[in-house]
């Protein structure tokens, strides 16, 4: 066996000793990978968030500038469940980049199991609105679908 | 629904690429939680992209591919991160700079990546190695290779004798270029 594999080996082994313990997120991927499977989203480029809540089908919405959600007709998305707020929190948009804030709701706003009052989203963020799921999307000009 | 063999395929995909996109990340400069944006990210843009995706399928042809959707990712975090750090200083340099610099970091990442895949192989070559051995043989294989403690240290700290130490050293080594030859099968690149 040459030296430079020990070399390669000895490089490999240092570097997972120094990155971080990594947090695996794996349960709630496949959860996530398994909606979308299941409702696949729409093929115009645009922002959605697939609204999943108890007793009714999952749909998507289109998100736009300042919606807003929350249980009664002030909102701009109305959503059915315990624990969400007159108007909950609202969506925006930085150039092509998302956030979502709360709206000073009584059980407050959770992005993947953790509090936030503003937070940039990723695709495929799970946010909290009291009972309810969103899950974040964004379809992008270029991409397309591989069969 | 997508049956029982699709989510094997899949836990097997996430179970090779999730440490290997999380660190390729994290060397490329994103923080712990900047690096599982970047995973996750990748993973939707995959699911969205490739909805009939089977990782059996195309696992051979499948990293380069990889490599265009998770560097856009790691782009994405940092014009995001960048952001968050507008919010608090509005003196910082406007994001749109990062989008122009994208097409250059990833001609650059091409080569890191491929580098960092072998390395990668050769870790869970390692971990796999280090579930076949005796637990002795693995920590003097640990102390005098991947540590380079001298072999005299090795054999007053475990107390075995020299010539058992390059013993453990070849086992192990040749267990590992057979662990390899098994996950390149297992990923179709053998």
């Amino acid at each position: 066996m040459s030296d430079d594999f020990e070399r390669q080996l000895v490089t490999a082994y240092k570097q997972t000793q120094e990155s971080d313990e990594l947090e695996d997120n794996s349960l709630r991927l496949r959860k996530t990978r398994m909606l979308l499977l299941d409702n696949p989203p729409p093929f115009e480029p645009g922002a959605y968030i697939l609204v999943v809540q108890v007793d009714v089908a999952p749909y998507w919405s289109t998100l736009s500038a300042g919606l807003t959600i929350g249980r009664t007709d002030e909102a701009g998305l109305k959503i059915v469940g315990k624990w969400v707020s007159t108007v909950h929190c609202k969506f925006n948009q930085d150039e092509s980049d998302w956030f979502v804030e709360d709206l000073e709701s009584t059980n407050g706003l959770q992005v993947n199991g953790t509090e936030h009052d503003r937070h940039f989203l990723s695709e495929g963020d799970a946010i909290q609105v009291g009972n309810c799921l969103l899950i974040f999307l964004q379809v992008r000009e270029d991409e397309t679908l591989i069969q | 629904m997508q049956d029982v063999h699709d989510a094997q395929a899949w836990d097997q995909f996430y179970q090779y690429y999730r440490t290997f996109v999380l660190n390729f990340a994290r060397n490329r400069g994103c923080s712990a939680q900047m690096a599982q944006d970047v995973l996750q990210e990748s993973l939707i843009t995959l699911t969205k992209v490739m909805p009939n995706f089977r990782y059996d399928r195309v696992k051979g042809r499948y990293r380069t591919y990889l490599l265009t959707i998770v560097s856009s990712r790691i782009v994405d975090a940092f014009r995001r991160e960048r952001k968050y750090q507008e919010f608090r200083n509005s003196d910082d340099e406007p994001a749109e700079r990062l989008d122009t610099l994208a097409d250059k970091w990833v001609s650059e990442w091409e080569h890191d990546w491929e580098k960092q895949w072998q390395q990668h192989l050769l870790i869970q070559a390692l971990e796999r190695v280090k579930k076949r051995v005796k637990p002795y043989i693995f920590e003097s294989f640990r102390l005098y290779v991947l540590e380079q403690r001298p072999a005299s240290e090795v054999t007053t700290t475990m107390d075995i004798p020299e010539n058992t130490i390059y013993q453990h050293r070849r086992r192990v080594i040749a267990m590992l270029q057979e662990e390899i030859e098994a996950i390149k099968l297992e990923i179709g690149e053998s």
